[in-house]
């Protein structure tokens, strides 16, 4: 009796009834991901705040990043921990990250030079406990299935939100991740809008195709010229040359 | 005045560092003759004094050192942070004393028993056996210390209980503890004069006809009433420290003992300094070649020995050590001021200005493991030209980032550095263009940006500098 009780309290081992109304207990609370239709979806309506969340994406720049940005804004200002960016594809560019409203004197850069080495940087930056959110991008050849286990329990014991980033083709592999998202590259046009596909959700069942607007720059395209376009292209399926477009 | 007198009498022995095991009968050796031993040399029943030639026939597998009184004083002064930590007023007295005027110190520590007790911890932390003699004058300290008798003191005692305690507990030590040459003792000796109370009750100047005046001033300075003036020294500018090895290590384990002795000397000397060590430099060294160097960089100013210790074996993975390690040295080349490392700092205006904490202890690891470039924070800047409107920085470099002067307009969150040649037919042009151009006496550039959208749905970067077509983020 006393072994079952010591292996219900090890933090991997999950129970149906664990899973109780998310708004009744201030621990489950998740992050508010910024779009309504999003976090009526979710577990605690929101993002969740110490679980490994998968983000598949077929090609990078299909609004990957502003998916996230209104929950990542959101956790740093609440906490005073840091926001760490493990094998970047690209420069991370900090006069957008600004005018996104996140405080890029928290964001933590990491190059790690191997697949080992990334998974040893993301590992020690989940156990550090100085970092509310881990954002990272890792080699999917070399990434098994115990890794990602290994992340999701460090994120559960440490409290991170933990992103990685993988190609869309995973989306028929198992995963040990708690939340995994689709940003779905075919109806992506026209950069404000993307279509999600849940493929994995805590309390709930996958779900196909919410739409969402996304948050787009200040002084960004306007929002007809966004939507004409994208309409175009939905109607042709080509792309249609254009000079320019003031 | 309160004189406490750390003596180490082993200190010429262990200076060479911690034993082995299996101990041999071990030597030091002064101009032939046995000047320090340890346990097992004793148990052979060699004497001090004694020449190596009977030591030898005594104990056939003898370590014998040869004693090197420049290295005696050089390693001595390099404990003193140790006792720096206590009082300002160190002082050291060759061979193996260091004197500590702790007057000023004794409330602050929360009595003499436990000054006594945490100076005699932290010399056996660095690995030397001491006793302590306390006394109104630094000489009588000496004395006691020497003679191992303690001065029994209440915690908080006056000048006076002091000095009558010392000289009651002088009475009754021989005189060869006495800082005179040998043939004044001798003399004395000969007198019938074995005990310094007997020394003492003579009058002063009959003592004067029959000795030299050397006698007379030690007497002085031993009672108190001449004065005794100390030269008070501070712990050195930089920190050096090597241990030599008795015996080769070949295992990792056996080499992390002596590294805590080398991190702990740091320590105290970081202390007695009021620093925190930014990067250390380790070295080790085989026999026969020139061994390796390993530093170790830290993204604050570090003051605890596992935190010290934590990093540096990271680091140390990185590394293929010598089979055999002969000796280890450890030297600090970037110490910064523990004051500077506070997380508010006024500005010109006296406007406070909250800097995020690092997280220090995930950079260091980081550093060590995957090297100093494996890491990076942002910041903005403030540069119109795009390249320039961030910059990476590192925890060493206090310049903050400054929110933009002007809000630019479309920025892409992922940057292409440097940008990607691409052809114009895969890409529809949405939003530009927007002219961004660099000044005459910087890189002379001169493009057009616009927002783009690429064949595959991704939104992109583009500009036209006249010669092609670049693409240099994605609007993810």
């Amino acid at each position: 009796m006393s072994d079952l009780r010591d292996l219900l309290n090890k933090k991997f081992i999950w129970r149906a009834c664990d899973l109780t109304d998310s708004t009744t207990s201030e621990q489950a609370l998740g992050i508010p991901t910024g779009f309504v239709d999003l976090d009526r979806l979710l577990y605690g309506n929101g993002w969740p705040r110490d679980a490994l969340v998968e983000v598949l994406v077929d090609v990078h720049g299909c609004g990957e990043l502003r998916l996230l940005v209104s929950g990542l804004r959101r956790l740093l200002r609440e906490e005073t921990r840091w926001m760490a960016w493990i094998n970047p594809p690209f420069v991370p560019y900090a006069p957008a990250l600004h005018a996104l409203g996140i405080d890029v004197n928290r964001v933590l850069l990491v190059h790690p030079n191997s697949h080992r080495e990334a998974l040893w940087a993301l590992e020690k930056t989940l156990e550090s406990g100085s970092c509310s959110a881990a954002l990272a991008w890792l080699n999917e050849q070399d990434l098994k299935d115990k890794h990602l286990r290994r992340i999701q329990t460090r994120a559960k014991e440490s409290r991170v939100w933990s992103t990685i980033f993988r190609p869309a083709h995973t989306a028929q592999q198992s995963s040990c991740a708690e939340l995994r998202l689709h940003v779905q590259s075919s109806q992506s046009v026209g950069g404000n809008r993307v279509e999600l596909s849940i493929l994995k959700r805590k309390g709930g069942w996958a779900v196909n195709d919410v739409p969402l607007q996304l948050q787009w720059h200040p002084n960004a395209l306007s929002e007809d010229c966004m939507t004409r376009r994208w309409n175009q292209w939905r109607q042709t399926g080509k792309m249609e040359e254009t000079r320019r477009i003031a | 005045m309160l004189w406490l007198c750390a003596h180490l009498p082993q200190m010429g022995l262990e200076m060479f560092g911690k034993p082995p095991e299996h101990q041999p009968a071990t030597v030091v050796v002064d101009e032939r003759k046995i000047h320090l031993m340890n346990a097992a040399a004793q148990e052979a029943g060699i004497t001090l004094g004694s020449s190596l030639a009977t030591a030898s026939s005594l104990a056939p597998d003898l370590v014998c050192y040869k004693r090197d009184e420049k290295a005696e004083k050089e390693y001595l002064e390099k404990i003193i942070p140790v006792a720096y930590r206590f009082t300002p007023r160190v002082s050291v007295s060759l061979p193996y004393d260091l004197m500590l005027e702790v007057s000023g110190s004794v409330r602050l520590f929360g009595g003499l028993t436990r000054i006594v007790r945490l100076l005699q911890r932290s010399l056996r932390h660095v690995g030397h056996a001491s006793f302590i003699g306390i006394a109104h004058t630094p000489s009588t300290a000496r004395v006691l210390a020497h003679a191992r008798v303690s001065t029994p003191l209440p915690e908080y005692p006056d000048a006076q209980t002091v000095r009558d305690n010392a000289l009651e507990r002088l009475q009754e030590i021989s005189l060869q503890y006495a800082e005179l040459n040998a043939a004044d003792i001798e003399r004395l000796f000969n007198m019938g004069i074995r005990e310094f109370g007997e020394l003492l009750d003579l009058p002063s100047h009959e003592l004067g006809k029959r000795f030299e005046k050397s006698l007379l001033e030690y007497l002085k300075r031993l009672t108190g009433t001449a004065l005794d003036p100390q030269k008070y020294v501070e712990p050195a500018e930089r920190f050096q420290s090597d241990i030599h090895l008795l015996d080769p290590v070949k295992a990792r384990q056996s080499l992390e003992e002596h590294m805590e002795r080398l991190a702990l000397e740091l320590v105290y000397w970081l202390q007695s300094r009021q620093l925190g060590v930014m990067e250390a430099v380790w070295t080790f060294k085989p026999f026969d070649s020139e061994g390796i160097s390993v530093p170790v960089r830290f993204s604050h100013p570090r003051t605890r020995v596992p935190s010290i210790l934590e990093f540096s074996e990271l680091a140390l993975d990185a590394f293929e050590l010598p089979k055999e390690v002969i000796s280890i040295s450890l030297e600090a080349t970037r110490v910064d001021s523990l004051l500077n490392t506070g997380t508010v700092e006024k500005d010109l205006l006296g406007t406070h200005e909250v800097r995020p904490v690092l997280p220090g202890d995930l950079l260091d690891r980081l550093t060590a493991r995957l090297g100093i470039d494996s890491w990076q924070l942002l910041r903005n800047m403030n540069d119109h030209r795009p390249e320039y409107a961030w910059s990476p920085s590192t925890a060493g470099e206090s310049e903050r980032s400054s929110p933009p002067f002007f809000t630019p307009g479309c920025r892409p969150l992922w940057l292409f550095e440097p940008p990607l040649p691409v052809k114009r037919k895969h890409f529809e042009l949405l939003k530009g263009p927007e002219r961004i151009q660099s000044g005459w006496w910087e890189c002379d550039f001169s493009r057009d940006y616009f927002v783009a959208l690429h064949e595959s749905g991704s939104l992109c970067w583009l500009f036209n500098d006249g010669e092609g077509w670049f693409q240099h983020g994605y609007f993810s």
